[in-house]
C-alpha cells in the first residue's frame, strides 16, 4: 500500500516542482521517489497482507512484478533527462503522468477486485493518451494519441461489458467470491463465457496481442521514444501481471474457457509480430512488432497456468523490459543524433565510434532474440518449459519457429553496426543515460548467468 | 371516506384527502392518471400566472430603478399589460427560416419548457403541496436544471444565424461552469441538513433557518448560490447569451410569435426556480421565521400561512435578482470564466471543508 | 411497472438507433440524451435514484452539453460526413451482426437467475449508497481521484496554447 501511496505522491510532489523552475531537479526527485517505493515495496515481501475490504492482495507475485515495473520506471527515468533536454514546457506535468499511470500499473498487479482492476486499466491508459500525444507539434504524436485514446476506450467499453455480465452471472466483483462460484457449478454459463471472453479480449487490446494489436505499431512510432519505451515494458507488464493474476485467481475453473482464446492470440500473435517485423524498415516500428511477437511468448506462460507460470513470466518480464529500454535507448541517441525516423541504416557503423552504445544494443538485440548468457534465453528457456509441462507442446514448437524468424530482424541490426562502414562520430551522452544503460546491460547479463536468483522468486 | 378539511396551514390534509378519494372512485392506474393530470393542469396555471407576473414585476422594478413610471395604462397600474402582450404574442406569425434544422428549431423552446416544469416538481411550496418528494432533491434539481442548456444550445444552432450560434455557445459554456457553484453552494447546504430530501430540508429548519443555522460558510454559500443562480439564469449582469446590444437577441433572435414567448418565460420560471431553491435551502422554504424560545413571537409568525412565507421569501430573491440585473454592468466572457474558475469555485471547495469541520464540530447554532 | 419497464427499453433501444442512423451530428447528440434519459429512468425503476440522477447531471448535463458544443464549433453538418467504403460497411455489418448473435445465444441460454433475497431495496437511496462508497469501496473511490487528476492534467497539456517554436 505504501508503495502506491508513495509513487501517486512524488507525482503530485513533481507537479509542485513547476513554482521552483529548477529543471535539475526533477530527475533526482522522480527517482527518490521511485526508489522509495522500491523500498516499500520490497519490505512487504512474504506479508500476504488483504486489504480495504480485500479490494487489494498484496503478495509476493505483486511484489515481484511491482519491482520489475519500477526498476523499468527508474531506468526511464534514467533516459528522461537527456531525452526532454530540448523540451522546455510541460515537463514536470509529463514526469507527473508517468507518475499516475504507474500508479494504475501498481494497482493491476495487486487488485482482488474487478473495480480495482477497472480504476487500474484507467488510471494507466489515460495518463498515456496524453503522453502518447504530448509532442503536441508532431502530427504522428497526435495521431498516437487519438488513435490510443479512441481504441482504448472501445476496449474499456467492451472491458466493462464483460464485468457486467460475469457479476450479473456470480453477483460478485470479489475474484475469490466469483473463484468460488466458478468451482461450485457443474457447468460454467455462456453469459460468464461471453464476460471472460471480454474481459479477457480488452486486457489483450492493452498487452497488444495479436488480433487486438492494431493499434500498436502506428502509437509506438508516433509517441515520444521514452513514452513508447515505458508503453512497451511497463504497461504490457502490468497488462500481463493482471491478466495472470486474473486467470489464476479468478477464472482458474474455466481454464478450459480461456485457453482457446489465448491459443488464438499466441499463434496470430507470432505470425503477425514476427512478419510484420522483418518488413519493417524502421526501427521503431520493428520493436513495436517484436513487442507484439513478445506478448505472444508471455502469453506462453500464462496459457500453461501451472506453479512455473508466475515465475517465467516474472523472469520472461524482466528480461523483455530491460532489452527493450536498452534497444530504445540507443535508438533515442541513434535517432537524435541523426535526425531521423532511425531506419537501420542509421546504426550502420555505430560499433566503429560507439563501441559502449553497440555493445548494449548488441545484448539487447541477443537478450530479445534468445541467445545463450543474455536473460533473453533463459526467458525463453522457463516460459517453453512451462507451457510444456501443461502438454502445449505443438505451441512451443511455433513458438521455436518463431523465436528463429526474429533471427532475422534483431540480427540486422547487429550487422548493420558491426560490419557495415559509415562516417558516424561519437555520439554525445549524459551521465544519467550511460548509468541506465549499464545498469540494464548488467542486470540482463548478470540474471541470463544465474537465472536462479529470480526463477525462484515466486 | 374520510372528511374533508381545508387547513391552510397544513394543506397535506387537503392532499390526502384528494388522495384517497380518488383511489376510492377509481382504480389505483386510473387515480395515478387523474392525480397526474390533477398536478399537471395545476402546475401548467401557476407557471403562466407566475410568468405574467414576473414579466410585469420586472418591468417596474426596472422602471423603479431607473426612476420611471413603467407600464401604467392597461389596467390598474399597467396590471393588464402582460396579458395584452401575451395575446399579442400568440397572434403573431411564427417565421419559418430557411435553411434551419426545421425539427430541432420548434423542439428547442419545448426542451426549455419541459426543463422548467420537471425541476418546478421537486419545489415543496407549501406544506403538503410537493408533487415529488425525492430522496435527492436537491440532487434532482441540479440535475434537470443543468438540462435547460441543451434547449439553448440547439435553439442558437438550428437558427442557422451566427448570432443565435455565438450566443448558445456563450450559454453553453457559462453554465457548465456555473453548474458547479450552484450545486456546490447547495451540496454545502446538504452537509448542514444531513439530507438532500427537500422535505427534510425544510423540516430540519423549523427551529432556525439554516442561513442562520450554519453561519459564516452558510452565507458565503448563498452569496455564491445568488451570483451563480443569476449566472444559470442567463440573467443579470451574466446576460452574455442574449447581449442584445452585441447579438441582437442571442439564441432566441430568430424566434418569433409564441415560441418566443416560450422562451422569455422560461427565463422568468427559471428565475423563479433559483430563487424558491435559494429560498428552500437557505431561508427555510414555507417554515415561517422563528427564535427559539420567543413563544410569543414564533406564535404571531405561525399565523401568517406556510404559502405566503414561501412566496414572500421567493420574490424578495426575485426581487434582488433583478436588482442584479438593472444596476450591474454585463461581464465580459473572460470575466465571466475567470470569476466562475478562480474565484467561486476555490471559494466554494474551501467552504465545504469549512461547513464539514463545523457540522463536525457542532459549532452551528 | 412492467409497462414502464418495456416503454422506457423501446425508448433507449429507438433512440440509440437513432444515434447510429441519423445523418446530422446533431440529431445523433439529441438522441444520446433520450437514450441517457431512458437509462436514468431504468435506474429509477431499480430505486437507485442517486444513480439516476447522477447519471443525468453527468452524461446529459455535462458530457452531452460537451459534445453539443465540440459540434457546434467545429461545424459538423451532414455535407461533410466521410463516406465509407463498401468493404468497410460489410465488414462492419457482418462483425457486428456476430457479435449480436453471439450475445443472443449467450443470453437465450441462460436460465433466469433467481431473485437474490439478500437484495435490499433501499440500497440506491443516497445514504445507504454512500455508506457502501466509503467503506467497502473506499479504496476504488480513493484510487479514481489519481485517475481525475490525470485527467484533469491532461487536458492541461493539451489544451494549453502554445506557440509554435521555430527550432524544434
Amino acid at each position: 500500500m505504501l508503495t502506491l501511496i508513495t509513487i501517486a505522491a512524488t507525482g503530485i510532489i513533481i507537479l509542485y516542482t513547476t513554482f521552483f523552475k529548477s529543471r535539475k531537479l526533477l530527475v533526482p526527485i522522480a527517482i527518490t521517489g521511485a526508489l522509495t517505493a522500491l523500498a516499500f515495496n520490497i519490505s512487504d515481501w512474504n506479508t500476504n497482507q488483504l486489504l480495504f475490504n480485500n479490494m487489494m492482495k498484496i503478495d509476493n507475485y505483486s511484489v515481484a512484478f511491482n519491482s520489475v515495473m519500477i526498476l523499468s520506471l527508474i531506468l526511464i527515468l534514467l533516459l528522461s533527462h537527456q531525452y526532454f533536454k530540448g523540451v522546455d514546457k510541460n515537463v514536470s506535468e509529463i514526469y507527473s503522468l508517468l507518475f499516475f499511470s504507474f500508479t494504475g500499473a501498481c494497482l493491476l498487479t495487486s487488485f482482488n477486485n474487478f473495480t480495482m482492476l477497472f480504476i487500474g486499466i484507467e488510471t494507466m491508459s489515460i495518463p498515456l493518451y496524453v503522453l502518447a500525444g504530448s509532442k503536441k507539434f508532431s502530427i504522428r504524436s497526435n495521431e498516437a494519441s487519438f488513435k490510443y485514446f479512441i481504441m482504448g476506450s472501445f476496449a474499456t467499453a467492451i472491458f466493462l461489458l464483460g464485468v457486467a455480465l460475469v457479476y450479473g452471472v456470480t453477483g460478485s466483483f470479489n475474484m475469490s467470491e466469483v473463484s468460488e462460484y466458478i468451482s461450485a457449478t457443474a457447468k460454467i454459463s455462456s453469459l460468464m463465457k461471453l464476460g471472460i471472453l471480454f474481459i479477457v479480449i480488452s486486457i489483450g487490446f492493452k498487452i497488444a496481442a495479436a488480433p487486438f494489436h492494431f493499434w500498436a505499431p502506428d502509437v509506438y512510432e508516433g509517441s515520444p521514444t521514452l513514452v513508447t519505451t515505458y508503453m512497451a515494458t511497463v504497461v504490457k507488464v502490468a497488462g500481463i501481471a493482471a491478466l495472470l493474476r486474473l486467470l489464476t485467481g479468478c477464472f482458474i475453473g474455466a481454464a478450459a474457457e480461456w485457453q482457446h482464446i489465448l491459443e488464438a492470440f499466441i499463434i496470430l500473435s507470432f505470425v503477425i509480430g514476427n512478419f510484420g517485423a522483418i518488413q519493417q524498415q524502421s526501427v521503431k516500428r520493428m520493436l513495436a512488432y517484436s513487442s507484439i511477437s513478445h506478448t505472444g511468448f508471455m502469453l506462453l506462460a500464462i496459457i500453461a497456468i501451472n506453479q512455473f507460470s508466475a515465475s517465467s513470466l516474472l523472469y520472461y518480464s524482466l528480461s523483455y523490459s530491460l532489452a527493450t529500454i536498452a534497444a530504445f535507448a540507443v535508438l533515442i541517441l541513434v535517432k537524435n543524433y541523426k535526425n531521423s525516423d532511425a531506419s537501420y541504416e542509421s546504426f550502420n557503423g555505430l560499433a566503429k565510434h560507439n563501441p559502449f552504445l553497440a555493445f548494449v544494443m548488441l545484448t539487447a538485440m541477443l537478450s530479445m532474440t534468445g541467445i545463450p548468457i543474455t536473460a533473453g534465453f533463459f526467458a525463453k528457456y522457463y516460459v517453453f518449459l512451462a507451457s510444456v509441462k501443461s502438454g502445449y507442446s505443438w505451441l512451443v514448437i511455433c513458438a521455436i519457429i518463431a523465436a528463429l524468424v526474429g533471427v532475422a530482424y534483431y540480427f540486422r541490426i547487429i550487422i548493420n553496426m558491426y560490419y557495415k562502414e559509415s562516417n558516424s562520430e561519437k555520439i554525445i551522452k549524459d551521465n544519467y543515460f550511460v548509468i541506465s544503460l549499464i545498469i540494464a546491460t548488467a542486470i540482463t547479463l548478470a540474471v541470463g548467468i544465474l537465472p536462479q536468483f529470480i526463477i525462484g522468486l515466486i | 371516506m374520510q372528511d374533508f378539511k381545508f387547513n391552510i396551514y397544513d394543506l397535506s390534509s387537503f392532499t390526502h384527502w384528494v388522495d384517497v378519494s380518488l383511489y376510492s372512485y377509481c382504480t389505483p392506474f386510473w387515480a395515478m392518471m387523474w392525480e397526474m393530470i390533477i398536478i399537471g393542469v395545476a402546475m401548467l396555471l401557476f407557471y403562466a400566472v407566475i410568468g405574467l407576473f414576473l414579466v410585469y414585476a420586472e418591468r417596474k422594478v426596472c422602471a423603479f430603478m431607473q426612476n420611471r413610471i413603467g407600464p401604467n395604462r392597461v389596467g390598474p397600474y399597467g396590471f393588464i399589460q402582460t396579458v395584452a402582450d401575451l395575446v399579442k404574442l400568440l397572434m403573431k406569425e411564427l417565421v419559418i427560416i430557411r435553411k434551419s434544422d426545421k425539427f430541432l428549431f420548434y423542439l428547442a423552446p419545448f426542451i426549455v419548457i419541459i426543463v422548467n416544469f420537471m425541476t418546478m416538481a421537486a419545489i415543496p411550496f407549501a406544506k403538503g403541496i410537493h408533487a415529488i418528494d425525492f430522496n435527492i432533491g436537491v440532487l434532482y434539481i441540479m440535475a434537470i436544471s443543468s438540462m435547460g442548456v441543451i434547449g439553448v444550445l440547439i435553439a442558437g444552432w438550428s437558427s442557422n444565424n451566427k448570432f443565435s450560434m455565438i450566443g448558445a455557445m456563450r450559454s453553453g459554456a457559462q453554465i457548465v461552469s456555473y453548474e458547479l457553484s450552484v450545486g456546490f453552494s447547495l451540496i454545502t447546504m446538504c452537509v448542514l441538513a444531513g439530507s438532500m430530501q427537500l422535505s427534510t430540508i425544510v423540516e430540519g429548519q423549523s427551529e432556525c433557518w439554516y442561513i442562520f443555522q450554519g453561519h459564516i460558510p452558510a452565507i458565503i454559500a448563498f452569496v455564491i448560490f445568488l451570483i451563480a443562480g443569476t449566472a444559470e439564469t442567463n440573467r443579470g449582469p451574466f446576460d452574455l447569451a442574449e447581449a442584445e446590444s452585441e447579438l441582437t437577441a442571442g439564441y432566441h433572435t430568430e424566434y418569433s410569435g409564441i415560441s418566443f414567448a416560450f422562451f422569455y418565460l422560461a427565463e422568468y420560471i427559471n428565475m423563479f426556480i433559483i430563487a424558491s431553491i435559494a429560498a428552500t435551502v437557505f431561508w427555510g422554504g414555507w417554515m415561517p421565521f422563528h427564535i427559539s424560545g420567543l413563544a410569543g413571537f414564533n406564535n404571531i409568525m405561525d399565523f401568517i400561512p406556510p404559502f405566503i412565507w414561501y412566496i414572500g421569501k421567493t420574490f424578495v430573491i426575485i426581487w434582488i435578482m433583478m436588482w442584479f440585473k438593472w444596476t450591474f454592468p454585463r461581464l465580459r466572457i473572460d470575466q465571466l470564466l475567470t470569476l466562475e474558475w478562480k474565484y467561486l469555485l476555490p471559494i466554494n471547495l474551501v467552504n465545504i471543508i469549512l461547513m464539514a469541520l463545523i457540522v463536525l464540530m457542532g459549532w452551528h447554532f | 411497472m412492467i409497462f414502464l419497464f418495456y416503454l422506457l427499453s423501446g425508448v433507449a433501444l429507438l433512440s440509440a438507433l437513432m444515434v447510429v442512423f441519423s445523418r446530422s451530428p446533431i440529431n445523433s447528440v439529441i438522441h444520446l440524451i433520450i437514450c441517457f434519459l431512458a437509462i436514468a429512468g431504468h435506474y429509477i425503476l431499480l430505486n437507485a435514484q442517486f444513480l439516476a440522477v447522477v447519471h443525468i447531471i453527468v452524461y446529459t448535463g455535462a458530457i452531452m452539453v460537451l459534445f453539443l458544443f465540440v459540434i457546434m464549433l467545429l461545424n459538423l453538418n451532414k455535407e461533410n460526413e466521410p463516406h465509407k467504403k463498401l468493404y468497410t460497411k460489410l465488414a462492419a455489418i457482418i462483425s457486428g451482426g456476430m457479435l449480436l448473435l453471439v450475445l443472443t445465444g449467450a443470453v437465450k441460454s441462460v436460465a433466469l437467475i433467481p431473485f437474490n433475497e439478500k437484495f435490499d431495496s433501499q440500497i440506491g437511496l443516497v445514504g445507504n449508497f454512500g455508506k457502501i462508497l466509503f467503506n467497502e469501496f473506499m479504496l476504488p473511490f480513493e484510487a479514481s481521484s489519481v485517475l481525475f487528476l490525470s485527467a484533469i492534467i491532461g487536458a492541461m497539456i493539451l489544451g494549453k496554447k502554445e506557440k509554435i517554436t521555430n527550432n524544434e
